[in-house]
This record gives structure tokens, sequence and C-alpha cells, in this order.
């Protein structure tokens, strides 16, 4: 793994490979992150891809290469509150298509069903803590939120979760 | 009335730590698909990154414009001469235009057919899909807040600017309760402090996958917003085509017999419900829709069906520098003739605040750029049902939410948040003339910090921004060209909903912070002397410490408050708190009302009345929680005491 600031350096220049490099790194997150505000795999993947297609186009206003994960997560959330607006209008539901994996825990999959029945907003607040690592105050600034609201969001969510599963 | 279960701070931590760590472990089993491997990615990007050096030789324009320039510039005019006045106005005076030099010319024209509105389309955000469209940055609705009128002795819908009626959930005539179910419903209650009596429930058309959005009344009439999800399979030529798509419908029903509503008419729009307004008979419906762009232009459908017709090209608006593909539709709809669309005029773009003044429908919409976030407005006329489109501006930053504008004889007010390039947030305050050009601004208001609520009277605004303390600022708007900061109160916390509250008095809902850490501590109640905007001054505040999130301080329809009737009330976490104000001995807590310890309160976990789908509302002494599982009386004369209950599901 080369030095992140060298990596950014050459995705500037256009260099797709050290772009590649640098998302390996992330890509597991961005997309759980994606699969949990969305829920639809589909439309995880489109989010990521479209955000990877932003980010590398607009690496260069990137200042920062440290910041190099926020500001993925950052293009990505755009990308999936985007969507989440437009389910809001359309109300689709989902349900039966989470993917199947070996990993098939009954266990798991309760856990994640009752994630998924959560509220958009208290999953994207949670997915950002979870997946991206952001501080409730990152959380707060992204969504223009206080951050006290994105704690207490957060913990009425996860009451929300603990009465679903138990 | 306030029993809380007692659970110690460290326990709640542990179990909420315990529980992350069980999401986290159930999203190990989620693989990214085979398209989002990191090779997979690199082969995308080298494709496109040799496509757009391509592209950019042919055409000679620099990559970065390409990019995002799409999304970053935006200008419309009316006509080129306008256009032209307008530009050269700005030359004028550089400073205080908002990125002018970047808009080009481009007029806000209508489509001359739809093959138009399809190249554009199509080229903007389907030819190249890594491309893209530069960030197409949405911020989900932070709702508004504001006005109640108080027509005779009940509440109304708190609304944003007097006499532009909004549409809710559940709306009185001081006889009458009528209530929206999310069931698809419409339940009809007679109000009565002691017995409150369910009149009639009537189950509205459109199916079971009915989504019931809002209502409005009007006398005996009632007019209900309704969406349903259409699919449908056509055939040509032997190929099958699905299609499918959310259609709104404006249903308004007789209310003359209180037992039984009967369908007067209705009218059915392509997209999804918006928002609406109302003023007189007229409603006006404004709905977002999808167009279908397949690879050629016959394979797709780009006109929205507006009561089964297709919307003619030239009522479209097509902008030149495109940052969505959705429409916005605009419709009238006369309630004496309910069946009937009298207007209809579309805009490509997408919304992020709608502000309807008594003459005008302003559309803000946020957009990323390559100089960071601005906002684009467009300004349709409206008058009788018709609707124009008059003008559209750009201003950088982006709004708080409706409030955040404000017109006032003819000039266009609004604050904005914005970012510089080392992502210092800044504050600003424009003034936009009738053709939306920018006439003075109040630019690089506090630094590091965050406009919260903001609200306008006359010559006179005042908004909030926040960082650790509340700077209310007060603002002389008298002269447009020369705005000017008057005062500049620092308090704590902050407000996030500002309402005028009797003669002077501006009061502000939000929340106590810890000074030194920004962190929220309490729900704040703040009363502002506004006599002199010079030297406004916090005459009194109520801090309750328990509270931590308000919802309905996002959402002002589900605010109830009438300062004439010196009440107010709104849901917070799972309660209902009612408050009033006297002048000598500031802020009165009326009530708690907790639904928690209430059996009827909750089920399975979920609280049955908040603001998403509950009200308060008021009729003569009597205060009434309003919800899809019941509705309880208070006498407002007796401490609030419950009265009566009625309800309206088995629990």
């Amino acid at each position: 793994m080369e030095h992140l600031t060298e990596l950014v350096c050459q995705a500037k220049t256009g260099d797709a490979h050290a772009f590649a490099l640098l998302y390996q790194e992330i890509y597991l997150d961005l997309y759980r992150f994606a699969l949990y505000t969305l829920r639809h795999p589909q439309d995880a993947e489109d989010a990521v891809g479209e955000a990877v297609a932003d980010a590398f186009s607009q690496i260069r206003s990137l200042k920062e290469a440290a910041a190099f994960r926020a500001w993925m997560f950052r293009i990505l959330t755009a990308k999936c509150r985007r969507k989440l607006k437009e389910y809001g209008k359309k109300t689709v539901e989902l349900e039966e298509s989470l993917p199947q994996e070996d990993r098939d825990w009954s266990e798991d999959l309760d856990v994640r069903r009752a994630f998924f029945a959560l509220p958009q907003e208290e999953r994207l607040i949670l997915s950002l803590h979870l997946f991206a690592g952001y501080s409730s105050r990152e959380t707060g600034r992204l969504l223009g939120l206080p951050a006290g609201t994105v704690r207490s969001r957060q913990s009425r969510a996860l009451r929300r979760m603990e009465q679903l599963l138990s | 009335m306030e029993t809380k279960k007692i659970e110690s701070l460290e326990q709640k931590e542990k179990k909420e730590a315990e529980l992350l760590d069980r999401i986290r472990r159930s999203a190990q089993g989620a693989v990214p698909p085979e398209s989002l491997q990191p090779e997979k990615i690199e082969g995308l990007l080298s494709d496109a990154a040799i496509e757009s050096r391509k592209r950019q030789k042919k055409k000679g324009i620099s990559s970065l414009s390409r990019w995002v320039g799409a999304a970053a510039v935006l200008a419309f005019a009316v006509t080129a001469l306008w256009q032209t006045g307008r530009l050269s106005k700005e030359t004028e005076s550089p400073d205080r235009v908002t990125q002018a030099d970047r808009r080009e010319s481009s007029a806000l024209a209508f489509a001359s057919d739809y093959q138009e509105v399809y190249d554009a389309l199509y080229e903007t955000f389907y030819q190249e899909p890594a491309a893209g469209s530069g960030a197409g940055y949405v911020t989900l609705e932070m709702a508004a807040k504001d006005t109640a009128a108080s027509l005779g002795n009940y509440s109304s819908t708190n609304i944003q600017e007097p006499g532009v009626e909004e549409a809710d959930l559940v709306k009185t005539d001081g006889t009458w309760i009528y209530l929206l179910g999310e069931d698809g419903t419409l339940t009809i209650v007679k109000a009565d402090p002691k017995e409150p009596v369910l009149e009639s429930v009537l189950t509205l058309e459109g199916g079971p996958e009915l989504q019931v959005h809002e209502c409005y009344l009007d006398g005996d009439r009632l007019s209900v917003i309704t969406s349903t999800q259409s699919a449908s399979l056509s055939e040509e030529e032997g190929v099958y085509q699905m299609e499918s798509g959310t259609q709104t419908t404006l249903s308004t029903y007789d209310l003359s017999d209180r037992s039984q509503p009967v369908l007067m008419g209705s009218v059915t729009q392509d997209g999804s419900y918006e928002t609406s307004r109302k003023t007189g008979d007229y409603l006006y419906l404004f709905t977002s829709y999808a167009p279908r762009i397949a690879d050629t232009w016959e394979a797709s459908d780009l006109s929205p069906r507006v009561n089964g017709a297709a919307l003619d090209a030239g009522s479209v608006y097509l902008p030149e520098h495109l940052n969505t593909d959705s429409y916005l539709v605009l419709s009238s709809v006369s309630l004496e003739d309910p069946d009937t669309v009298l207007d209809t005029k579309a805009l490509v773009s997408g919304t992020t605040n709608f502000y309807v003044s008594a003459e005008n429908i302003y559309i803000a919409n946020e957009v990323q750029g390559d100089a960071g976030v601005s906002t684009e407005l467009v300004k349709f006329r409206y008058e009788d049902g018709a609707i124009t489109g008059t003008a559209a501006g750009l201003v950088k930053g982006s709004l708080n939410n409706s409030f955040s504008m404000s017109e006032y004889e003819g000039f266009l007010r609004l604050v904005s948040t914005y970012y510089d390039e080392d992502w210092n947030e800044y504050n600003a305050l424009f003034i936009l003339d009738e053709t939306l050009s920018p006439a003075g601004s109040i630019q690089d208001l506090a630094k590091g910090e965050t406009i919260r609520s903001a609200r306008f009277l006359g010559d006179t605004g005042y908004f909030v921004t926040f960082r650790q303390t509340d700077p209310l600022f007060s603002v002389d708007l008298s002269d447009p060209e020369n705005p000017r900061i008057l005062g500049e109160l620092k308090v704590t916390g902050f407000s996030s909903y500002l309402h005028f509250y009797g003669e002077d008095a501006l009061l502000g809902l939000g929340y106590e912070a810890d000074e030194e850490t920004g962190a929220v501590t309490g729900l704040k109640l703040s009363m502002f002397d506004v006599s002199d905007p010079e030297n406004v001054t916090e005459k009194d505040r109520l801090i309750l410490s328990g509270v931590t999130w308000c919802a309905s301080l996002d959402d002002y329809k589900s605010i109830l408050i009438d300062p004439e009737k010196n009440v107010f009330g709104f849901f917070c976490d799972s309660r209902y708190l009612v408050f009033s104000y006297q002048e000598d001995q500031g802020f009165q807590t009326e009530l708690i009302y907790d639904f928690y310890p209430d059996q009827m309160g909750s089920q399975g976990g979920n609280v049955l009345m908040d603001e998403s789908n509950s009200r308060g509302l008021y009729i003569g002494d009597t205060l009434y929680l309003a919800g899809p599982s019941c509705v309880i009386a208070f006498d407002m004369e007796q401490d609030f005491q419950e009265t009566g209950r009625l309800w309206l599901k088995e629990n």
C-alpha cells in the first residue's frame, strides 16, 4: 500500500489505478453503508458507482489527502439522500430483495431486518456512524443537525431496534 | 403525569454499544457485486478518462467545467432582452453578485417539442454515465415553520405566508375535526369537550396502495391529496413495455352530509407529491415527475400526463443547464370545478424548497458545483389559476428552509449559508428584485456558523446563526440596495423556529446548548423583545432539560400556535407540550402529555401519536390532540384536565 498522499496526488492527475487503490481500502464499507441506508442491493450498487464516478472526476477539489475516506462518504451520502428522497415519493418496498449469502445466520438476518425497518433518516444516521465512522458532530455537520439531535436520534433508533428484536 | 423509566446512563451506553456491534456483524455478509470490485472500477474509470479527454479536444472545453459545469451554472431569463439587461447590471457590481461571471445567457424558455427535452436530458444524464452530472446534491427536506391564523375561535394550520393556505393531516372548522389516516381513510369527528363523537370514516378511492398526503378544508368542501403507484403493460410491434410511475390525485368531497361525504370531482397528474397551496377557490398542486429516458427518443416517455392528457411541450420550461432529469409539474384547479385542471406548467428541475407568496411561487433548488453549493431560483407568477414563469436567478449557498425566503414589495429577501474554499462556513443575506437580479446583499456573516432559522416582517428581518451560542441578527431591509445589520443578540442555545408573538415580540423555539461544546442540553423557549430592532433583548426564557429533540420544530405545520389565544403546543419525543406566555410571569407550562406510560400511547414500541400523524388544535376553550388512534380533549380553562376521549382504533 503506497502512501495515501501519494496516491491522492496521482489520482488527481487522472490515474485510475491510483484511485482504484484508494477505493479498494474502503469499498466494502462504502457498499455496506449504501446497502444499509438504502436497503436495495441494486440501488446501493448504483449509488456507489455514481459516487465513485463523481469522486474521480472531482478529486482535484480534495484538499487533504487524509480526508479521502470522509470525502468519499460525503459524496456517497449525497447520492444516497437523493435516492432516499425519491423513495419518499415512491414508497417502494423491498424486503425480499435482501441479498442471500452463505453467512445466512438467522441472527444476522434478524438484525438486518430490524435495521431495515427503521425510518430513512435513522438508517442514514446509524450507517454514517457504523460504516463511515462519523462522529455525531460530523454527522450533524453533514446533515445540518445539532450533534445532540444526531445522538438522540441514534438512541431512539437503537431503542426501536431493540424492541423489534425482543 | 411524567413517569420515566429509570435506566442508568451506563447501562444504556453498554446496550447501545452491543447493538451497534450486532449491526456491524450483520453487515459482514453483505458482499459488493462484481461491478464494484476495485479492478472493475479501475477499468471503468480509465475508459471514462480517455473518453473525457477525447471530448475535451473535440469541444475545447476545460475538463473541470465539463465535469461539473452543468450542475454549477444555471441562469434563466424570460427573454433574451431581459437577460441582456440583467447581465450588464451584474457586471457593474461584480462583488455583490454571486457567481455572476459564471452565469451564461440562457433563457427560461419553453421547449419547442419533447424531442428537444429528450436531447437535452439524454445528453446531460445518459450519454456518458461515468461523466455524471456533477454531484447532484439534494438535501432532505427540512421542514419549515410559521404563522397560524386564527379565524373564529378555533385554530388553523400553522402556515408561512398570511393568506396562502397550506394543506395538513388534520383540519378543523370549529365544529368538526377531520383526520387523514395513513390507511387511506378520512375520519370525521364531532368535537365535544366531554364526548367527541365519531361521525364517519370514509375509505378514500385509490385502492390499498393509496398514499394519503394532506388535505384542505373550505366550508363544505374537503380536498384530499393522495398518490398511487401505477404499472401498466403496453405492446408495440410485439415488444412489451412495462411502464410505471406515481400519480398524484386531488379529490374534492362535498361534506354537506358529514356522515356521508360525496366525491365531487378529482384531477390526477403524473409525479409524486411535493407540496401544494391554496388561495381563495384555487388550489395549486406541485409534483415531481420522472421521465423515462431510453436510448432513443422514440422509446422514451417525456410528457407528464395531467388529467389523462399529455402536457404540451410548449408548457415545459427547459433551462439550458440541467442538474436533474426530473420535472417539477405545477397545476391549478378551481374548487368550483374540481374535475378540471385550469393551467399546467412544468420546469425541468429538482426542488429543495418552495416558497409561495400571495402572488408568486418561488422554486429553490440546491446544486453542487465546483465553486460549492448554490441555490437556483425560479419564479412563477400565479393568479386565479394561471401560472406563468417570470424570472430566474442564482445565489450562493444553501437555504435552511422555506422561511429563509420572504417576498415584500416585489423584492425577494433570502438568507443562505455557504462554505468558502477552505470549508469555512459563512452566511449571507440577499435581496433580489422582481427579475431576481441582485439588488443588495450582506455577505460573509458569522463565520463558522450556520443559519438555523429566519423570519421576516415588513422591512425587518431576523435570523439565527449557531455554533456554540445563538446570535439573533436583526436586519434593516428598507433600502433593498443597502441592507444593514441593526443588531446582534448573543444568547445561549439557538432557535430553530421563530414566530412573531403579539406586538414587538418574537418567540424562538429551539434548544439550549453548552456554551463550551455546543452540545444540546435541553429544549429552550425564548421571548425576544424586538420593539427596538437595534437593541433586541431576550426578555424571558424557559429551559426544559429533559428534552433532546423535538421533531415538531422541523415540521412547522405540526406546531399549534396562536398568539391571540396565547397558546402554543408541539410534539417533543413522545410528549405533547403546551405553553402560554405572560408579560409579567414569563412562560407557563400548561400541559406535558406523555404518551409512553399510557397504554394507548404505544404499540409495539411505536408511539401512536407523533408529529408525523397527529396534531394539537383548539376549539373554544378545549384543546384536542387528534391522531389516528384517538382524539383527546383537555379543558384549557381548568389546568388542561382531560375531559373526554374518543377511541378510533382498537388497541
